[in-house]
């Protein structure tokens, strides 16, 4: 009973996938790729895009090489037991 | 009537992000209780419900379906009108889906402390409460979808790509995942069920959190930084990667177990092959701020949901790497995993989903958060709360899996770990004072009576095609 599940499953996922890929070519969702890039900025003014954004924030910056500090010395210190035993 | 099923439009994703909030608060306090269980396990000892294996299921549904869905489902309703440039199909049904959606997580508050659950991680809900859920998100599928097929704006935007598929993804994967056509129980038997719980508990972080929230990044960074992606090819190269490689990921979590090889074989291959939608997704969004980066800390959502693309870079890193079985056999059941899982749906999701609240809601109600500075304090105490929960439990994962690899003991190792649960319980404070102001500047922005600002883009209209 598991694997009919599983199939029922899997085909009918595949089928989907197919038929929105189906769908999106022939609608042409692929064409005008660059002017899709740009919607998420409809209907702002001239004025608001552009406006002059703030200066850096020092603070905010050496959050973010926190983030990236934290993630690597788990990385490595995990690297080192790894190779070591 | 009105009150309850208004069609002001915005009002029903302002009371998504509402419900997000409260239910942010609710989940993290019973996180805390379960992080203070860690260092003193008989806390409550005359309160069952309170145990620890009653506020961890309660902790991770609580803060999965009601504070990450909940914003994600807000966040919809602004984004994909917006990027289909149409109005929502119907505002009605957008906040029958509200009340119908949080009586849900009352349930689950309402079952999960007194022992009603199926007892299969991250499926605990009892099946009443899986229907519920999967028809909440097929009315969420239709006023998507409906919004979509009434669009004005011919090609679809890679944000509702996202979102529509991972409704779909949430609906497949809650449904198999929790083997609903088995009630009352919910399982299957043996390794199988097994399987299909793995399958389901890392696609909830893969294609029900992820999609979602990358949806929502992809419309929030470019519109704060009015900056575009990238390239949109890359961004739906990224979106069917997903789709391809994201489905057989879960079986990862049982390499250690009696699951055919070829089927561990191709959930380690598939993880490592993650890394081409990841860097695909964080190259759109990154690459184009090269030299417009100040332009992020604008606006403290968009920071907030920026901060979160540097958590999803951090997880999708250390996710392909101890999918491998020789980083397995120091990290496999150990709080490392605790650690990886916290950032990926506090650092990630919730970052994320806080940032597009504090993004989308000023929007909606056109007037500005009651607190930019509230906003930042509440900023800066998840971030140190997050980076504490995250190094206290790596450190005590590695102790416990080198420990383990040394042929120690349990017993012994233990007591070494304590220190770590006491750091892991002082972050947790952190994190709940900042879920306490997050409430009360979301609370206080909907409340307060100020004259409208402008809205973003209420003028003319630019052409900004290129």
């Amino acid at each position: 009973m598991f694997v009919p599940i599983w199939l029922i499953f899997f085909g009918s996922g595949l089928i989907m996938a197919v038929t929105t890929l189906v769908w999106s070519v022939r609608s042409r969702q692929f064409d005008d790729q660059d002017r899709a890039r740009f919607l998420p900025l409809s209907g702002l003014t001239r004025d608001e895009l552009d406006e002059i954004p703030s200066t850096r924030r020092g603070a905010d910056f050496v959050a973010y090489m926190l983030i990236f500090g934290a993630g690597l010395a788990a990385f490595l210190l995990c690297l080192v037991i790894v190779l070591t035993h | 009537m009105n009150f309850l099923l208004p069609n002001e439009p915005g009002s029903a994703a302002r009371r998504f992000f509402l419900s997000s909030a409260i239910w942010l608060l609710v989940g993290v306090i019973f996180g805390l209780i379960g992080a203070i269980e860690m260092v003193d396990p008989d806390l409550f000892p005359a309160h069952e419900h309170l145990t620890f294996g009653r506020m961890r299921p309660l902790h991770i549904n609580i803060l999965v379906f009601g504070f990450l869905m909940t914003a994600f489902f807000g966040g919809f309703l602004h984004v994909i009108p917006a990027v289909c440039r149409t109005k929502l199909i119907s505002e009605r049904l957008a906040n029958f889906a509200v009340w119908f959606y949080n009586a849900i997580v009352v349930a689950a508050l309402a079952t999960l402390p007194f022992g009603l659950t199926q007892g299969r991680e991250y499926a605990e809900l009892i099946w009443g409460i899986d229907i519920a859920i999967l028809a909440a998100v097929a009315v969420l599928i239709f006023l998507v979808f409906g919004t979509i097929a009434r669009r004005t704006e011919s090609l679809l935007y890679v944000s509702a790509w996202y979102i529509g598929g991972g409704l779909i993804w949430t609906f497949f994967v809650f449904a198999v995942g929790n083997v609903v056509w088995q009630a009352p129980h919910g399982s299957w038997m043996g390794i199988h069920d097994q399987i299909l719980l793995w399958f389901y508990g890392h696609n909830v972080v893969g294609l029900v959190v992820t999609p979602q929230a990358i949806g929502l990044a992809y419309y929030i960074i470019p519109r704060a930084t009015r900056t575009p992606i990238y390239s949109h090819s890359l961004s739906l190269i990224g979106f069917w990667m997903l789709i391809v490689m994201y489905t057989h990921t879960g079986t990862h979590h049982l390499l250690q177990a009696p699951v055919p090889q070829w089927l561990k074989v191709l959930s380690i291959v598939n993880s490592i092959s993650l890394i081409v939608p990841v860097f695909a997704f964080l190259t759109n969004v990154w690459l184009p701020l090269k030299d417009r980066f100040s332009r992020v800390f604008r606006d403290v959502g968009a920071k907030m949901v920026f901060t979160g693309t540097i958590w999803y870079f951090i997880v999708c890193l250390q996710g392909p790497y101890h999918s491998l079985p020789s980083v397995q056999r120091v990290t496999h059941f150990t709080q490392w995993v605790i650690a990886h899982s916290h950032i990926a749906l506090l650092g990630f999701g919730g970052f994320i989903a806080m940032g597009a609240t504090y993004y989308i809601l000023p929007i909606i109600l056109k007037r500005d958060l009651y607190s930019r500075l509230l906003a930042d304090f509440q900023y800066w105490l998840m971030l140190i709360g997050t980076l504490g929960i995250f190094l206290s439990l790596t450190f005590a994962g590695l102790i416990q899996g080198e420990a383990w690899l040394m042929g120690e003991v349990v017993y012994r190792v233990l007591p070494e770990l304590k220190i770590y649960f006491v750091v892991r319980g002082i972050a947790g404070v952190m994190v709940v004072t900042g879920a306490v102001l997050f409430v009360i500047n979301v609370l206080l922005t909907i409340l307060r009576k100020t004259p409208p600002l402008p809205v973003e883009g209420s003028e003319a209209e630019t052409e900004v095609a290129a």
